[in-house]
């Protein structure tokens, strides 16, 4: 067994394969077999996922050639520290969902036919794009999930839904043809595409210059940052939980995943301060915005969702924090960030699948629907609360531990601006989850339309939020995986 | 003389689609630019892109353009609270042009500094590559899987088109022309696109052509029967269908883990039957991709009757 871990092949295409091979099929067998497919399919994406960590473990980072054509003629998949990360959270994440769908969509006979279809190529696009090392193979991944997450917003059919998704829809293929945009311009005036060959020779130009602003342009827009949020919150919002729960936590990553191997693998040399410094600013701004369009949200999914506008501004501090700083600063912020990815993206999938959990349950999605949940849904809102923990970043969860890091990176800097922003964000999160809870606990006149949801729902944002929390007492294994991963530094 | 006049035309005609009051006008505007570009295509000596353009970017969207544009039956009136903004958000657009019209100057006059001479390296590695023509050995070889992807993202699509019919009641959309004239061209327009579309298929391997031209023009085909109003085999078969819209990436996948299974890389043609394999892949997708393309026409809701509004969205029962 140990030896075939680091002599035997790779097995990382299978997490694009698997997937795919799911997908197709799920679009050609009956309704009947649906579970079993999608049982088998989860079952055997996360074996190969846990035999990846296994290899990774054995050999270290590794390239995969794909069809054995060497770069810079054929395309390579990436294997380090930070793919990995993204991968175990994807497979984690990712079959949870499957879990609470696969109950959750009983009520939604006809969006059930093409769920299972769309989430597993949203699921394939997603380990496309963290294993990719190539420009253009990177536009592909975008444009198969930005399409797939389209489709599953849209899924309910409802009229709220398909206006969402269509401004989803035109957000996407913007982002995704500034960024072709860029990568035609790298192309043609450095003729290869491999991110990490790039590297060694990318050097300023004008065609360099604006192939990165317009790349930063699409990705920015893609991960919602600051003004150009303003298609998110609808499209989370008016999707199924454990569709928003995906978007939240995982596919709204993505975009911000391929800025940082583009800025500091590909370009880190090309980041000034003052760039850096907006990124940063975009960021702070997207931190208050967002906190205080979820205060005065009366829907409870609309509020969930700005708080991920919110949350997604914490990850751009990365950039200032990481740039023209010292050693220690930089890694300080670096694992604080990846782990505020982490947390938040467990956090914010529990938050969203337990407010679904919610709105089912009390039948009405506003916030004065929630009157008198607090005497009947301990176990749905506390999902909600530990999850709440986390985004507040209250000890000992993973966000506080997160934005301890970040803190203390910023400190260490003396860049005390995004020390207000870390903390007043913070006391931002607690005001609106504190005010979901108010509601909850006023008493109501009508106490009799209450469902009571299935275990299987409440047990998934359940095991989601614990995760979360767990992040911040057992950060050690993940810090140094994400660390394995630092730029520049000693792998 | 004739670049000069094509490079003159094709920003006139695309400020014609933007300006145009009319969504008719813009959407035949769209067409003849989608032409055009077609021609400077071939004028750049790039006949893999003209043939692209020409039967998708031109063709199949034109059609699918028109066929969007019949279901809107009541004119829009335009957003009011948009209108105060218009001449705003239009100097912004013309300054953003601008400005990006500016940096792709700057981008255009600079030299050139390739680390690697890519060409050099496909004309290398071309006789390994199983096809003797560079953009399918490219394709299907050295970057087979961003066109594995690539397939798989139009699949994506058509299934979003399937899953937002099917959420409608499902009315057959009744869009067929009868005319004579038609049906009488039909019966040799059809079996010459058939042989145009395996002539693309076949010359791929060596010349200009391949999967995705042959399938647009046998997806063109497909939609001429269609509107004709013949009922095409198997089309009250939704498995059958199915099974077809699967099946290029389906094939892709199985025939690239061929080699996977035995020990070696994913998207690895087996050395002597690189070129059978390469064939057998781009067959199947061809039939595949044609059936996408029709499907994409195919799958656009039924116009709404009058006093029967579309069904929209699922009532949680």
């Amino acid at each position: 067994m140990l030896s075939w871990l680091t002599e035997g092949p790779s097995l990382l295409p299978w997490l694009v394969i698997l997937p795919l091979l799911w997908s197709i099929l799920s679009l050609t067998a009956g309704q009947r077999l649906q579970p079993l497919i999608a049982t088998t399919a989860v079952g055997l994406i996360l074996l190969a996922t846990l035999l990846v960590l296994l290899q990774w473990l054995q050999r270290g980072d590794h390239f995969y050639s794909l069809g054995d054509w060497a770069v810079p003629l054929g395309i390579r998949l990436r294997l380090d520290g930070l793919a990995l990360l993204l991968l175990l959270l994807t497979s984690g994440i990712t079959s949870v969902c499957t879990l609470h769908a696969g109950r959750y969509l009983q009520e939604y006979p006809r969006a059930k036919t093409y769920f299972w279809p769309l989430l597993a190529f949203c699921w394939a696009a997603m380990n496309v794009i963290w294993l990719s090392a190539d420009l253009f193979n990177l536009y592909v991944g975008l444009e198969l999930l930005g399409f797939s997450a389209v489709g599953l917003v849209a899924l309910t059919g409802e009229k709220k839904a398909l206006a969402a998704s269509l401004r989803y829809l035109y957000a996407a293929l913007l982002g995704s043809l500034a960024w072709l945009l860029g990568v035609a311009l790298i192309y043609g005036h450095q003729g290869q595409l491999d991110i990490s060959s790039l590297a060694l020779t990318f050097t300023d130009s004008i065609s360099g210059q604006a192939a990165l602003a317009l790349m930063t342009l699409g990705l920015l827009l893609k991960m919602a940052a600051f003004p150009l949020h303003s298609w998110l919150p609808p499209a989370h919002a008016s999707a199924l939980p454990p569709v928003s729960a995906l978007l939240s936590g995982l596919v709204a990553k993505a975009a911000f995943y391929i800025l940082v191997r583009l800025w500091l693998e590909m370009a880190p040399d090309n980041l000034t301060f003052s760039a850096a410094q907006l990124l940063g600013a975009l960021g702070a701004a997207a931190v208050f915005w967002g906190g205080w369009m979820a205060c005065r949200q009366q829907q409870l999914k609309m509020l969930v969702a700005y708080s991920t506008v919110a949350q997604l501004g914490y990850l751009l501090l990365l950039f200032p924090l990481t740039t023209g700083t010292g050693e220690e600063a930089t890694r300080l912020a670096w694992e604080g960030g990846w782990l505020q990815l982490t947390s938040h993206a467990l956090a914010k999938a529990a938050m969203f699948l337990a407010a679904g959990n919610l709105v089912l349950a009390m039948g009405r999605p506003d916030l004065p629907g929630l009157h008198g949940a607090g005497r009947y849904l301990p176990f749905s809102l506390l999902g909600f609360g530990l999850a709440g923990v986390s985004l507040m970043g209250l000890p000992p969860s993973g966000g506080f531990m997160a934005k301890w890091l970040l803190l203390q990176s910023a400190l260490l800097s003396g860049q005390w601006w995004w020390i207000l922003v870390l903390l007043s964000g913070s006391a931002l999160s607690a005001v609106y989850i504190f005010k979901v809870y108010q509601q909850c606990y006023v008493e109501s006149d009508n106490p009799d339309r209450f469902r009571q949801p299935a275990l299987v729902l409440d047990l998934s944002a359940l095991a989601l939020a614990l995760l979360a929390l767990a992040l911040g007492i057992l950060s050690a294994w993940p810090q140094w995986l994400i660390s394995t991963a630092l730029p520049g530094g000693a792998a | 003389m004739i670049d000069l006049l094509l490079a003159l035309t094709l920003p006139l005609v695309a400020l014609g689609v933007l300006l145009a009051r009319e969504l008719f006008r813009a959407v035949v505007m769209f067409i003849a630019f989608g032409l055009l570009m077609a021609l400077v295509w071939v004028r750049l000596q790039a006949p893999d892109l003209a043939l692209a353009e020409a039967a998708i970017g031109a063709g199949l969207t034109g059609v699918l353009l028109l066929d969007a544009l019949g279901h809107l039956r009541q004119p829009h009136p335009p957003g009011q609270p948009l209108r105060s903004l218009l001449p705003l958000l239009t100097i912004l657009a013309l300054v953003l042009a601008g400005a990006l019209g500016l940096v792709l100057l700057g981008a255009l006059l600079e030299p050139l500094q390739p680390s690697v001479n890519l060409p050099a390296e496909v004309a290398l590695h071309i006789e390994a590559s199983g096809v003797a023509h560079p953009v399918t050995a490219v394709l299907l070889a050295f970057r087979a899987w961003d066109t594995l992807l690539e397939v798989a993202v139009i699949l994506v699509a058509v299934v979003v088109g399937l899953a937002l019919r099917f959420s409608h009641d499902d009315a057959a959309a009744e869009s067929r022309v009868s005319s004579p004239l038609l049906q009488g061209m039909l019966s040799w327009l059809l079996p010459l696109m058939l042989l145009v579309a395996l002539y693309l298929l076949w010359i791929g391997s060596y010349r200009s052509g391949g999967a995705f031209q042959a399938a647009a023009v046998m997806a063109a085909m497909l939609v001429l029967l269609r509107l004709s109003g013949q009922q095409l085999p198997g089309q009250n078969h939704p498995l059958l269908l199915r099974a077809g819209l699967v099946g290029g990436l389906g094939t892709f996948l199985l025939l690239g883990s061929v080699q996977l299974l035995q020990g070696g890389a994913f998207l690895a043609w087996p050395e002597q039957l690189a070129g059978a394999f390469i064939l057998l892949v781009e067959t199947a997708l061809t039939f595949s991709l044609a059936l996408l393309l029709y499907a994409l026409f195919e799958a656009s809701p039924a116009p709404a009757r009058k006093g029967h509004p579309p069904r929209t969205g699922d009532q949680p029962s």
